[in-house]
This record gives structure tokens, sequence and C-alpha cells, in this order.
């Protein structure tokens, strides 16, 4: 999947029904109709690192830290696109390794959403910690996981 | 009677390469800027052109980027950079031209810069900088026969490798 730069037109990817800050953003059911989707900004500097894929969402890196290597996830996927979630992460996660040369990619998974988990493996991601009551999510505290990939080259 | 025109001569050189001219590039001109950085090789003071974001763009086609026009149509950029103060003689020359230009292009290009720089001021080293991962460049540089200097090893990242950036230069004998 071929991931470019972002350009002003493509500002309605960056908005849709996920958790916002997850890992893998997929469309959540249910989305109370009056409440805002989730949205990420435009880039505007050199702290985070943000491309599209047209047509079906995002991959933002943020929180890079240059010197250590390491950057948080961040995926947006449109409602339309879902069947391209898998290409999306792989995607992303490979141009964090090449392109960045990061060395930790990690993110946020919240079990709540319930987030097909065989994604994140399949794009070499894993399970390391459980934090309790992480984030508000419909209508009560729930725990969220970190799960990361590391490059041992 | 007939008025006579003053026109600048014609800078269309043989080989068929087209009516080079330039401006800086404004607003409307972005489009077309943007559109240079989504081909993967527009290798201009970037490694990573496609994936770099309208913001980054826009900072690296900075006051001193001029658009390359061919016959009147968008084909690239150029920039100058001088060193060493305004008698150093010594510029370093950012170029590129969208991937479908022909090599001649690349080369009566560079020649129009050349020839516009030397009209009003001496030039006695104009030095271009190539990644080692830029076919295309490394092509343009050998094939005008600038004088290759060395390379600068491991300075950039492209592709998941590090690559180092490969420095020509032309040098003009000093006239005093």
């Amino acid at each position: 999947m071929m991931l470019r730069g972002y350009r002003a037109g493509d500002l309605e990817l960056l908005s849709g029904t996920w958790l916002s800050g997850e890992l893998l953003g997929l469309p959540l059911p249910n989305w109370p109709v009056l409440a805002e989707p989730a949205t990420v900004g435009p880039p505007s500097d050199e702290t985070s690192e943000l491309c599209v894929a047209p047509g079906t969402g995002f991959v933002r890196y943020c929180d890079v830290d240059w010197v250590h290597r390491r950057a948080r996830l961040e995926i947006g996927v449109r409602r339309e696109a879902v069947d391209s979630a898998e290409l999306l992460i792989s995607a992303a996660v490979a141009y964090g390794f090449r392109t960045l040369s990061l060395r930790r990619v990690y993110g946020w998974v919240t079990p709540a959403t319930h987030p097909p988990p065989y994604l994140c493996e399949r794009a070499g991601l894993q399970r390391e910690a459980t934090i309790p009551s992480a984030v508000w999510f419909d209508g009560r505290p729930v725990p969220r996981e970190i799960w990361a990939a590391v490059r041992r080259d | 009677m007939t008025s006579t025109v003053l026109r600048a001569p014609a800078s269309r050189p043989a080989t068929g390469a087209p009516a080079w001219s330039a401006r800086a590039c404004s607003d409307s001109d972005y489009d077309d800027v943007l559109a240079f950085f989504s081909e993967p090789d527009f290798f201009f003071r970037t490694a990573e052109p496609d994936t770099r974001s309208e913001w980054e763009i826009r900072k690296l086609v900075g006051a001193d980027t001029r658009l390359l026009l061919a016959d009147d149509e968008p084909a690239g950029l150029y920039a100058l950079e001088g060193f060493g103060g305004e008698h150093g003689c010594h510029y370093q020359l950012h170029l590129r031209l969208r991937a479908a230009a022909p090599n001649a292009w690349w080369h009566s290009a560079f020649e129009e810069i050349v020839r516009a720089l030397t009209w009003k001021k001496e030039l006695v080293r104009l030095a271009v900088q190539v990644g080692e991962f830029d076919g295309r460049g490394l092509a343009f540089a050998r094939s005008l026969g600038l004088t290759e200097e060395g390379t600068l090893a491991s300075v950039v990242r492209h592709g998941g490798q590090r690559y180092g950036y490969v420095f020509f230069a032309r040098i003009w004998a000093l006239t005093s």
C-alpha cells in the first residue's frame, strides 16, 4: 500500500468514528449521532510524521523521539476502507522501520472496542502491558493495552 | 514603417531543448510544486519526496527557490545557495526536473542557470551534491562532465539504507 505526503485536500481522511489515539482506529458501531468524530490535525512540525493512504485513511507517528528512535503510532481507517486495514497497518510499521529508521513502534489498543487482534499480530506487533482504567469509552473507564514492535537488527 | 522589438536572444540550443524561463513560486504555482514532490525521485532537498507533507514541502521550497518553466510549462525547481559571503564566488546548486523531462533538458537547464549566474558576477566554484541512491542525478552530473570530488559516506537515509552524498563541482579559473 502506498503512503504519500499529506495535502490540504486530504483533510477528510483525518477524522472518523474511531477511538482517539488508537493504534488501529477502526470505525466503531453505535457511534452516538451527536458525538463529534475523532480528529487529528494536519501535520505542521517535526514532532509528528503523518502520511495518508488515499481513500483509505491516515498513518501518524506522534511523540517521535528521534534520539532513541521510537514513536507512537496512530492509524485511522475510513469506514468504506476497513478491508484495507491490514495492508495499512503493515505499511505503517514498515514505514516506521524503513523510512523513519525507528527501532520501536508502539501504540494503544483498547479491548473494549473489540479490535480484531490478528491485525496487530500480523503486522509484527505484540502486547506488552495492560493499563487499567486508561481511557473513558462508552460511558465507563476501560483498560488499554500497549502493543509494540521492536526492530532487532 | 516597421518597429523593431528588442528581444533576448533565444535560449534554445540545437539539441531540441525547450526555451527556459523561471520565476519565484507563488501560491498559484503550488499545485505544480506539490505534484513534483509526489514523484518518488524528485530529490529536491529531501531523500523522501513523496511522503513529505505539504507544510514541509513549503519549507523546502524556500524564498531562494525558482520554478523552472520549459516552454512556459512547469518543469522543475532550482535554488542557489551562496557560500563565503558576497565575493565568495562559490555556490551550491539544487536542481530537480520532473521525471518526464528528458536528460537533455537537465544539461540545458544547468547551462542556462550558469549563464544567468555568470552574467552579473564572477563564479569560481559551482557545487552539486547528489545522493548515492539518486541514479538520475548521478547520471546527469557525470554526463555533464562535472568533476567528481568524492563521497561523504553514510550521511542520509533512503529506503531503509544509509547512503553518502557524492560531491560534484565545476570550477572556473579566477580572473584576477
